[in-house]
């Protein structure tokens, strides 16, 4: 249905989850499961967790992960401190950064937002509205990054 | 009348004067008063030295004895010339009784004068020689005139004797002359006498009233010292009391008379004030700090509760994919209600969200236009309204300075309310606002179910039902959503009902917005002119 992972080459799109609950990471698998969004998912429970994954990779762009998925309430180096320190490394600033968070404080949206994220989402409380939620994520994301290309192919 | 004003007015001023002020003033009219009786007392004085003077030699007994002597000096005198010119014997015989009488008349008066001027050398010693004088003159007289106690017989001889004794009497007259200059002088000298003892008698009252009028002085400026200074000084420590919380103590100087009570009070009422405020202070701190762990807590607590809430319904909904047609009706009853309870679950946490955030957010007050709020909050609740054919009648509303979002929040509320709690007849709402004194007063009445009035405080609670669930939904948070809303604006909420006939609720939003933790700006609504709003001008919003 959607050519997009085909087109960005044989290898599916890499996307890095930080989310301390576990059964959240669960949920977002399914759901990526469900809206056919096959790729490659990499967990990871904590903020450090997250930079010293980014920066295990460094040197190597094609290893670098396409999208973060970033919650901001985390135990230890929580996500808005992750998102400054990422934000501040010129290596990693480039890397498109969703927030998917519990926090409806206009203070964390704001926040957010002045810190360049791409965008900002509230997790929803239902299954099926994850579920659209990550089809939005693939299509819109994806489908907008690689849409250029569709014609020479 | 008019006096009376004056003077009262007089004791109105002098009683908003200083207190050194006053003191100085009220020594002044003592030295006024006093300088005023030196002066009179001195006049007095020199005007009875005057007196004194004058009558000093008015009565002076000497003037008449003085001017006796001369007369009866020449009295003498022409007694001896007629003794000597006339020859007829009834002629000598007078004249040797007026000689006689005047030389008893001349012994009284000198003996008199003798005694005044005692005292007196010069004078005592003029009238002895006087007197002797005198002495020699009767007995040398007698020996002419009576020719028993004298041998002189020829006339001739009588004759040249008698001129002798003329010219003793020349010189007796010359003497009583010089008697009555010196009494003259005497009398002088006295009278200045008294006149310097005037003089110096004002002298002295001078230098008493002068030694006054300075002792005084030194006596206003020491009281003014030991009274109005460390008066000035509480007054001042008072005033930095006032003004800041750094307490100033006055030192006592070890007085111990009213002044020094004073402020050894005063100190240790700075003391206990400061001592007071570090206490308050330390309360304030302490419930501060509780008061913003209360509101993170209810915020936090919401907040963690959803998380698990999440996880659970999402799987839920998964686990219900797969038990699909696998559930008896048993089974499926179970399983609704386990949704239903995780989605009211869900939506009573949001609503304690919605409540915590009302008393930690800082307001954000504006220039509201309440009709547009209503106008919103009815587009907002089409649906509701349609669905239930609600007939909501908006009059003009007045421009509020209010948080417009919190606004919109109260009113949705209330209306929703009113289409909510709805009778059997379709609900007719009547939403209005009149000027009171300080502030509006808006009111929104339904023709709904009402309530017993008993329960008007109850309804405003946290989480307090009127009605079971499945009677009427909610979480029975709304209404405690707009008593929080319009209590941090300053206002009230109530409501007015009687089961069965409707219920009007009615809040109330001043215009000087008191909330310390907003920044009015002082800005109030500008709409005192159209007061009340009538119903005339009411608009129905929907049908």
């Amino acid at each position: 249905m959607n050519l997009s992972h085909f087109v960005n080459g044989i290898k599916p799109a890499k996307v890095v989850v930080a989310d301390d609950d576990q059964s959240a990471v669960d949920l977002l698998r399914e759901a990526f499961e469900r809206s056919a969004f096959s790729c490659q998912l990499e967990a990871v429970f904590s903020g450090q967790q997250l930079l010293d994954y980014l920066r295990k990779e460094e040197g190597r762009e094609d290893e670098r992960p396409s999208l973060i998925l970033l919650d901001l309430n985390m135990p230890g180096k929580d996500g808005r401190q992750t998102l400054r320190e990422i934000k501040a490394d010129p290596e990693l600033k480039n890397i498109p950064i969703i927030i998917m968070t519990s926090s409806e404080l206009e203070e964390d949206i704001e926040k957010s937002y002045q810190s360049g994220v791409n965008a900002y989402l509230k997790k929803p409380n239902l299954f099926a509205d994850l579920v659209k939620m990550a089809g939005a994520i693939k299509d819109f994301w994806f489908g907008c990054a690689t849409l250029p290309q569709h014609p020479y192919i | 009348m008019a006096e009376k004003g004056v003077l009262s007015d007089l004791r109105n001023q002098f009683a908003n004067l200083k207190l050194s002020t006053k003191l100085s003033l009220s020594f002044g009219m003592v030295f006024l008063a006093f300088i005023a009786v030196i002066i009179t007392a001195s006049l007095t004085l020199s005007e009875l030295s005057l007196y004194q003077q004058e009558s000093f030699i008015r009565d002076l007994p000497t003037t008449e004895g003085m001017a006796t002597l001369s007369v009866n000096m020449r009295r003498m005198k022409t007694a001896v010339q007629m003794f000597i010119l006339l020859e007829d014997p009834t002629g000598k015989d007078k004249a040797i009784a007026e000689i006689e009488q005047v030389t008893r008349e001349n012994a009284e008066i000198i003996s008199q004068l003798k005694e005044i001027f005692q005292s007196d050398r010069e004078m005592s010693d003029l009238l002895t020689s006087i007197d002797r004088r005198l002495d020699n003159f009767n007995k040398r007289i007698k020996c002419v005139f009576i020719p028993a106690g004298c041998q002189t017989k020829d006339l001739s001889e009588k004759t040249s004797a008698l001129r002798d004794e003329r010219e003793n009497v020349n010189q007796m007259e010359a003497l009583a002359n010089e008697l009555k200059e010196l009494t003259t002088k005497y009398a002088a000298g006295q009278a200045a006498r008294a006149k310097q003892q005037a003089q110096h008698s004002i002298g002295v009252l001078w230098t008493v009233c002068l030694v006054g009028v300075t002792t005084s002085l030194a006596l206003v400026v020491l009281l003014s010292r030991m009274t109005i200074m460390p008066l000035a000084h509480l007054t001042e420590a008072a005033r930095q009391l006032e003004e800041s919380s750094n307490a100033v103590t006055v030192k006592d100087e070890g007085r111990t008379d009213e002044v020094g009570a004073l402020t050894r009070t005063f100190n240790n009422m700075v003391r206990a004030i400061k001592e007071r405020e570090e206490e308050r202070d330390k309360a304030l701190g302490r419930l501060e700090v509780s008061n913003a762990e209360l509101k993170q807590f209810a915020y936090v607590a919401a907040h963690d509760l959803k998380e698990p809430l999440r996880t659970m319904s999402n799987y839920l909904s998964l686990l219900g994919e797969r038990l699909e047609g696998k559930l008896d009706e048993k089974g499926e009853r179970f399983w609704k209600t386990v949704l239903n309870s995780s989605h009211r679950m869900d939506a009573l946490i949001s609503d304690l969200l919605t409540y915590a955030k009302l008393g930690s957010k800082a307001l954000a007050p504006q220039q509201v236009d309440m009709n547009e709020v209503v106008r919103k909050v009815i587009g907002d609740l089409q649906v509701v309204v349609s669905e239930s054919g609600a007939r909501v009648e908006r009059h003009n509303l007045p421009l509020v300075f209010a948080d417009g979002t919190q606004m919109g929040q109260l009113l949705q509320n209330l209306v929703a309310n009113g289409i909510k709690f709805r009778g059997g007849n379709e609900p007719k709402l009547d939403i209005g606002a009149n000027r009171i004194s300080g502030g509006w007063m808006f009111y929104v009445r339904d023709n709904g179910i009402g309530f017993d009035m008993q329960f008007q405080e109850r309804i405003f609670l946290i989480f307090q039902r009127l009605h079971g669930r499945d009677e009427y939904a909610g979480t029975g948070l709304g209404l405690a959503v707009c008593k929080r809303i319009v209590e941090r604006h300053g206002g009230k909420i109530w409501a007015e009902s009687k089961p069965g006939e409707g219920s009007t609720f009615y809040f109330t939003l001043p215009d000087d917005l008191q909330n310390n933790s907003i920044d009015t700006n002082g800005r109030a609504p500008s709409n005192d002119g159209d007061s009340p709003v009538g119903p005339s001008d009411a608009t129905v919003e929907s049908g």
